[in-house]
């Protein structure tokens, strides 16, 4: 069924950019959460980027590691404290650049953590710089002419990064209508069932506008997503064990 | 009969709740928000309480009755 009111752990507004995906997010996991009851058997580790402010408006337990170090952080949270549902809230900056070691070892030792990965193509807080996500010809910030490989590498699609990994989900969903988010909400629960179930890694990334670096209005991002991004970045659901 | 609230001092000036709204019930107000933002206005009438505004809006303006 279809929410009808925001969910009760928001304590605040939002520090997010009017018509930002981390707000659209974060309102599908906190619904995602209290539907489950488990907001209080619940931390949340942050990453550093627009994505961290998350805990500026949500009333959750959160850890904040150091920038990218989220797949250490998550890994030591679990085994800490078994008893919990141990997750992250990452940026595509944070996830795949600083911290694509400690994302995928802790993939590569399937530990029983859940990522949550905002793609937005860029890093947002800083101003719009290239991410491993950044589109070959796509024009940022610190690539004003666009991405080429010869310059500035492949783009990281994690699903052919992670897809023969031994782990237990990888799916990708995006913001963009309602139908969409629902499927993006029936992936996080699916993620956190599996994650409660003892299954493993889980990741799922998500599709968001980031309508201030790509100077874009936030219909415009919205249709970016549709006709571009997601035809670079296919959604749905690589594995599923 | 009211339908659909909406707590318009949250609202950042979007507009994905107007874009998202099928029967036309949503549309740009007069109004300026504290924040500097013209906010929507709905047209009870043609309110069919889909629930599409909620699930779009990030700042959580809209609450369906
Ligand atoms: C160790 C370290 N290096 C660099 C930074 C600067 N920094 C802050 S946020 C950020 C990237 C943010 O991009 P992303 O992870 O994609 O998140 P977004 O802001 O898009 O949500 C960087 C490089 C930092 N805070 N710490
Ligand atoms: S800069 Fe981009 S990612 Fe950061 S809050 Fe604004 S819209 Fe969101
Ligand atoms: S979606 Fe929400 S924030 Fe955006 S214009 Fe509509 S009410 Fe305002
Ligand atoms: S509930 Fe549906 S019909 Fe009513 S204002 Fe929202 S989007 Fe429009």
């Amino acid at each position: 069924m279809v929410p009808k009111k925001a969910p009760e752990l928001f304590y605040d507004e939002s520090r997010f950019c009017g018509g930002c995906g981390h707000g659209i997010f974060n309102r599908i996991l906190a619904e995602v959460l209290e539907e489950m009851d488990i907001v209080s058997d619940t931390i949340i580790c942050s990453d550093i980027g627009c994505n961290h402010q998350f805990q500026f408006w949500m009333n959750v337990d959160a850890i904040v590691p150091p920038h990218g170090k989220m797949g250490a952080a998550i890994t030591a949270m679990k085994r800490v404290r078994p008893d919990k549902n141990i997750m992250t809230i990452a940026g595509d900056g944070g996830a795949y650049a600083i911290g694509i070691g400690e994302t995928t070892s802790a993939a590569l030792r399937n530990e029983n953590v859940v990522m949550f990965v905002m793609n937005n193509t860029l890093f947002g807080m800083t101003g719009g710089q290239l991410a491993p996500t950044t589109m070959i010809d796509q024009k940022v910030a610190s690539a004003p002419l666009g991405r080429t490989v010869e310059d500035n590498g492949q783009n990281t699609d994690v699903f052919k990064l992670m897809g023969d990994m031994d782990i237990a989900y990888l799916a990708r969903t995006s913001v963009t209508s309602p139908a969409n988010i629902m499927k993006t909400k029936k992936a996080v629960r699916k993620a956190i069932e599996k994650h409660q179930a003892g299954k493993g890694f889980c990741l799922v990334e998500v599709l968001v506008p980031c309508p201030t670096n790509w100077h874009m209005t936030p219909a415009k991002s919205m249709e970016y997503i549709d006709e571009v991004v997601s035809k670079v970045y296919e959604l749905g659901e690589k594995i599923d064990r | 009969m009211e339908k659909i609230k909406l707590s318009v001092e949250h609202c950042k000036g979007c507009y994905l709740c107007i874009a998202n709204c099928k029967p036309g019930a949503l549309s740009i107000s007069k109004e300026v928000n504290a924040k500097g933002y013209l906010v929507p206005q709905v047209d009870q009438d043609k309110c069919v309480q889909c629930g599409c505004c909620y699930t779009m809006c990030p700042d959580l303006v809209f609450e369906i009755f």
